[in-house]
């Protein structure tokens, strides 16, 4: 798993992955998940008091500040039981697609 | 001397339970000694070697950068743009809601009626606040007040000015189109079936019998 990659294996493995549309699937199960589980309501909460807090400056808000507010929140508040999941697939796609004789 | 070995059969029976309480407590003790231990042991390992993480940059240009990506390290970053997506969209519909709460209407020129936008108000004026009222006028006709939403269409009705009920009104006097005996006028340039002149009614009462005659009669339109 420590094994290191070569700079034009990881683009074209980055590439693969959309291609594929193996992407696209494991984004629909994510979100799906996500939703159930209350982690957009929560985001939306915390992009909401945002801006509530920003509201004498509603004019200059930009969607950079709020998505820097929040970015941080909303990787550190997926439910283990779904980052293990999605991130075990990933793995997987990545072992099929980068076998160790290919590096 | 049967009253002193019951007591002290009672006691003996108290003494064992006591003991097989005590003996699955240590036992759940145990257990969660181990894993305490476990967790310190991962802290110090941690401490020692931290994981790497993808740069926050992206890091494309790997061999400027200096990043060993390894598979670990590919999964986390896929993962995190994943997250991201998700993330983003939710921020862009709040972003377009507060902005579309803040912002007036350039067609009516009111603050917009919609459900989210006055939530959205309401949440940010806080509980003491009373609902936004909606901004009333009155109609030149009746000089009755009615909101934004509703006056066009009371307009139609109290001054006659929907052009369905024009149409309805022409296609009731007229069931054909007389080919081209009319006299160009604002009122009647957007509807097809169109009423004839008061000033000729003859014409088009001949017009449209020979319409009905040369087969060029138009459907009614509903």
């Amino acid at each position: 798993m420590s094994m290191e990659t070569t700079p034009g294996i990881r683009e074209d493995l980055l590439r693969r992955f959309i291609e594929s549309g193996e992407r696209e699937r494991l984004q629909e199960v994510l979100r799906s998940k996500l939703q159930a589980s209350g982690w957009q309501d929560r985001i939306k909460d915390k992009c909401q008091k945002f801006v509530h807090e920003n509201s004498n400056d509603l004019d200059k808000i930009t969607v950079d500040d709020m998505a820097e507010e929040v970015t941080p929140f909303a990787r550190s508040s997926v439910p283990e039981d779904i980052k293990a999941e999605i991130m075990e697939d990933i793995r997987a796609y990545i072992f099929r697609t980068l076998p160790e004789a290919d590096v | 001397m049967k009253a002193k070995d019951d007591g002290d059969s009672a006691t003996t029976a108290a003494s064992d339970k006591k003991a097989a309480a005590t003996e699955a407590f240590e036992e759940l003790l145990k257990q969660y000694d181990t894993k305490i231990d476990a967790l310190r042991k991962a802290r110090d390992a941690l401490k020692t070697a931290p994981p790497a993480s993808p740069p926050a940059d992206g890091g494309s240009d790997d061999a400027a950068g200096g990043v060993r990506w390894s598979r670990a390290l590919l999964t986390i970053e896929l993962f995190c743009e994943m997250i991201d997506d998700i993330m983003m969209d939710v921020v862009f519909e709040t972003h377009f809601e507060a902005k579309q709460c803040a912002s007036v209407c350039a067609v009516c020129n009111t603050r917009c009626q919609s459900d989210a936008a006055l939530a959205e108000a309401a949440a940010a004026d806080g509980p003491s606040s009373q609902p936004a009222a909606p901004d009333l006028f009155e109609c030149p006709c009746c000089q009755r007040p009615y909101p934004a939403a509703r006056f066009a269409s009371h307009m139609d009705k109290c001054m006659g000015l929907s052009s369905r009920r024009a149409a309805t009104r022409s296609a009731v006097s007229t069931p054909s189109y007389p080919p081209a005996s009319y006299e160009s006028s604002s009122e009647h340039s957007t509807d097809r079936k169109r009423k004839p002149p008061l000033s000729a009614p003859k014409d088009a009462a001949a017009a449209s019998a020979g319409a009905g005659a040369s087969g060029r009669k138009k459907p009614k339109r509903k």
